[in-house]
């Protein structure tokens, strides 16, 4: 049986052939009844004293003659040998193959070869005449993953919980621009702070100019604002909330409306913006719930001043499309505020710059360092200053140690990358420092005071780590300058 | 909920925000050009046209209409990050259609080479005598209602045919092939997946290098054989059914042709099978029910069971028991019994007029307990064998029983 199956795996190449006649034997005196057939991926070969009256097509197989062609041969996608000896009287068709003709071959009939891989060479039919033009339609179908999200009115999570406002949940996050091709667009975020028991949203309407590079928006909102975003993301603020009833933001309410227009130039974007709104405070939720350390105190609002302002913001921000923690690169971030007035305090300009370099030395091993620095004329209000300690800023000392309407912040780290350990795991070891001022005591090019007044400590971090994001950390941090104790941190993001 | 409500929370964090996160987002938009060829061919004679396709790689439908009309619909998707670039893409990769009237060809040539960004879709109606030869880089294939002979390759992909009237090739590299409602030749082969075929009348021949086959309502032979998968038949009618599996069971059901079946490593289950069967595995079971015609059974391994045999049977196993029921089916002159078990028992059920000639031998065991027949029987015993030796009616068919380190049981029927 074995032999069987051997022989039908050979058949299965040819069976559209198992009807084909042996031309071996036919008498010349008698022609006999034409046969069509068309052969595929198989090669033929019409021996010295065959001849072949049949009407065949050869599909992906070469045709090689050596005898008598008196019918019609089309041969697609293969090449036609035609050896010293054969007579053609019949035709033969090469679609896509080449015709190699050797001397003594004798060719009374047809021989029509085209092959458009080498140009055109159809000998009989010309090709243009044969081309077809078809009708075509070219459009586009949807933008891409970055235009079909607003940096203008990003998404805001879900999910947000801290000592202001407590839960937020925000369902409704909505962008309408007719599937992603009007430049035109309608977001709208809106959520329930519990705490508050009030909305918190945010309706934008942007229109897209000069190849979706300038974007001119509007916006009405009322959502919390914070200084301190660079510390951590917002998610991870939440967690830390609901696991150990702690906040590491300073926030307070704003309503109002904003305008302003965007700059897209891939790696770069500046956003200027008009603000009209209201500031207050949003007060701690004491009875914040926690599933660990439900004892803990809650950290007091800073004095928030409130009533109306207008002022005028610009963000610039420049980062490469490959950015990422574990390779070189540069990216930057710069923010900037002139209070126009305000109902509560004085006009004042506060500005805050942020570059994030990353040096790849060996594969696996990277060197990141994070440079923050801020200043600001006028008299800034408390509820604006800078502040350095504690999670995101200078690790092992307390949230905001030092505040002032000036600081500096440099955080540096080895990186062990996966790459290097050969593992899932990632070693870090880091070192931060840092010092907030007033203006009055010194300033920001007094590097000599600042490093004298500054704060620093060391730490080591492990954690696991997959190839797009890092799944969790613990750092463990103490220090320096007499202080002798160690803190620890689980993180579920890169320090910075 | 307590400890619920962190990992939902978790589970954010991969959407968490990131100051600079935006920059990182796929700046390519997605664009989609479509080009429409349609024009009449030539009927007048009776020659069919041929379509040729080659250089592609995509999704392609093929559908037989009648009439005269070759309609061939090639859309493009393209992501770019702009239209400018996109557009170029498209005109540089688009296929180019010819039509050589003198010998009824249609040609369609791809670019041969792809951006990697871009994507191929080919919708193509023909009449439906159109002859098709179609070679893809990768991409299904489906192919609906055309009486021309067809030939379709693809390099990664599934086939799909219905409703098909020629011959038919059909190749594919990785992928499976279903043919439905066919007739004709089908000549079928894949590397890397299953092939199913129902519905048809004609001859079915497939090939697998690594899945499984499903025949089934086929009026034609079958020749099928797979190195990595399972054979199923059902509802053949042909003569000649042949098929070999490197690693995996086969079942038949109701099947009307001479049966070929062998595998090397697993059970042969065939039930209601009008034709004899000759059927070998290397290590498994064979269960054979309802047979009109004879058996030839090996295994190397296993257990032979057979339920209403109505010809003749050779059996063997290496190591196992064999049971035959045997019906006296007086259409067919062999009923000759032929049974070797190297390592087991033997059970054999005749009709209690069933004239033949019984011999049986169980070697290695002294006991005369060893052999139980319900007919008369003389035992000989001899120093490590025992046999055993009747003769029914005329003795008209040799019933040859051999085991070692078992047992032989012959029971009346009552048929």
């Amino acid at each position: 049986m074995a032999r069987k199956i051997i022989i039908f795996t050979l058949l299965l190449g040819v069976l559209p052939l198992i009807a084909q006649n042996s031309n071996t034997e036919i008498d010349q005196e008698k022609r006999p009844a034409q046969v069509e057939e068309t052969k595929f991926f198989g090669d033929y070969i019409i021996d010295k004293n065959d001849i072949n009256y049949d009407k065949v097509r050869i599909v992906g197989g070469d045709l090689t003659v050596y005898g008598r062609i008196e019918g019609q041969f089309t041969v697609i996608g293969g090449d036609i040998y035609i050896k010293a000896g054969s007579i053609i009287n019949g035709r033969i068709v090469a679609i896509g193959g080449t015709v190699h003709k050797e001397d003594g071959a004798e060719i009374n009939g047809k021989i029509i070869e085209t092959n458009i891989s080498k140009g055109l060479s159809y000998k009989e039919t010309n090709y243009e005449s044969n081309g077809l033009e078809g009708k075509t339609d070219f459009e586009l179908k949807e933008r891409s993953w970055y235009s079909r999200r607003s940096w203008i009115h990003p998404k805001t999570s879900w999910f947000i919980y801290n000592r202001n406002e407590g839960l937020v949940i925000t369902p409704f996050n909505f962008k309408w621009d007719r599937r992603s091709l009007s430049n035109l667009r309608l977001n709208l975020s809106a959520g329930w702070r519990f705490s508050q028991e009030t909305i918190t949203g945010r309706i934008t309407l942007e229109t897209y100019l000069i190849n979706r590079r300038v974007i001119l928006f509007g916006s009405g909102f009322r959502q919390s604002q914070t200084d301190d975003f660079y510390r951590l993301p917002e998610l991870e603020n939440s967690l830390a909330g609901i696991l150990g009833r702690q906040d590491f933001y300073d926030r307070w309410d704003e309503t109002g409306f904003e305008g302003g227009l965007g700059l897209d130039l891939n790696w770069i974007r500046i956003k200027a913006t008009y603000v009209s709104a209201t500031q207050d405070s949003i007060p701690v939720d004491n009875g914040l719930w926690t599933v660990f350390h439900d004892s803990r105190l809650l950290r007091p609002n800073l004095p928030i001043l409130a009533g109306d302002f207008e002022s005028a913001r610009v963000t610039f921000a420049f980062k490469p499309r490959n950015f990422d923690p574990y390779n070189s690169g540069i990216a930057l971030y710069a923010t900037g505020e002139q209070i126009i007035s305000a109902e509560a305090y004085d006009k004042f300009q506060r500005f805050m710059g942020m570059a994030i370099c990353g040096l790849e030395i060996t594969r696996g091993v990277v060197i990141r360092t994070r440079v923050l620095a801020g200043t600001s004329t006028g008299t800034l209000p408390e509820f604006r200053y800078f502040g350095v300690g504690g999670l995101g800023s200078i690790a092992a000392y307390p949230y905001k140690l030092q505040t002032g309407d000036q600081f500096a912040q440099i955080n540096g780290e080895f990186v062990f990358a996966p790459d290097f350990i050969d593992s899932d795991w990632t070693i870090i070891i880091f070192a931060d420092a840092g010092n907030a001022w007033m203006r009055d005591e010194y300033d920001l090019t007094d590097i000599d005071s600042i490093i004298e007044n500054g704060k620093s400590s060391v730490g080591i971090g492990l954690g696991s780590t997959d190839s797009d994001d890092v799944n969790w950390r613990i750092n463990i941090a103490r220090p320096l300058g007499g202080l002798d104790y160690w803190e620890s941190t689980i993180r579920i993001n890169f320090n910075f | 909920m307590n400890k619920l409500l962190p990992v939902l929370i978790l589970s954010q964090l991969v959407i968490g925000q990131e100051i600079l996160q935006h920059f990182n987002l796929d700046k390519r938009n997605h664009y989609i050009g479509t080009t429409t060829y349609e024009f009449e061919v030539d009927d007048s004679n009776s020659d069919s046209w041929t379509l040729n396709i080659e250089e592609i790689k995509g999704d392609i439908s093929f559908s037989g209409e009648p009439g005269n009309i070759i309609q061939i619909t090639e859309e493009v998707s393209i992501w770019a990050s702009s239209g400018m670039k996109a557009k170029s893409i498209f005109d540089d990769y688009r296929a180019r259609v010819i039509q050589l009237e003198d010998v009824r060809i249609v040609k369609l040539t791809g670019a041969g080479e792809w951006q990697a960004r871009s994507a191929f879709e080919y919708s193509i109606i023909v009449p439906i005598s159109t002859n098709i030869g179609v070679k893809t880089a990768g991409g299904d294939i489906y192919v609906n209602r055309i009486t021309g002979e067809i030939s379709m390759t693809t390099m990664g992909g599934d086939i799909e045919g219905m409703h098909l009237t020629g011959k038919t090739y059909a190749r594919t590299s990785g992928g499976d092939i279903e043919i439905d409602h066919s007739e004709g030749i089908l000549a079928l082969k894949t590397s890397g997946g299953d092939i199913i075929v129902q519905q048809i009348a004609g001859e079915v021949g497939a090939n697998t290098s690594g899945g499984d086959i499903e025949v089934e309502s086929v009026q034609g032979n079958v020749f099928v054989q797979t190195s990595g998968g399972d054979l199923t038949f059902e509802d053949i009618v042909g003569t000649k059914l042949v098929g070999s599996t490197s690693g995996g069971s086969i079942d038949a059901n109701r099947i009307q042709a001479d049966m070929d079946v062998q595998t090397s490593g697993g059970d042969i289950e065939v039930q209601d099978l009008a034709g004899s069967i000759k059927a070998e595995t290397s290590g498994g079971d064979i269960e054979v029910d309802d047979i009109l015609g004879n058996a030839n059974l090996i295994t190397d391994g296993g257990d032979v069971d057979v339920d209403q045999l109505h010809g003749s049977i050779r059996a063997k196993t290496s190591a196992g028991n064999i049971e035959i029921v045997k019906i006296w089916n007086k259409k067919f002159d062999n009923h000759d019994i032929d049974v070797i078990n190297q390592y087991g028992s033997i059970y054999i059920n005749i009709p209690d007029d069933f004239p033949s000639q019984i011999n049986a031998v169980v070697e290695n065991e002294i006991s005369s307990n060893v052999i139980d027949c319900d007919f008369p029987i003389e035992i000989e015993k001899r120093f490590d064998e025992v046999k055993g030796k009747s003769v029914i009616g005329e003795g008209t068919y040799n019933i040859k029983l051999r085991t070692s380190h078992g047992t032989i049981t012959i029971e009346k029927g009552t048929e």
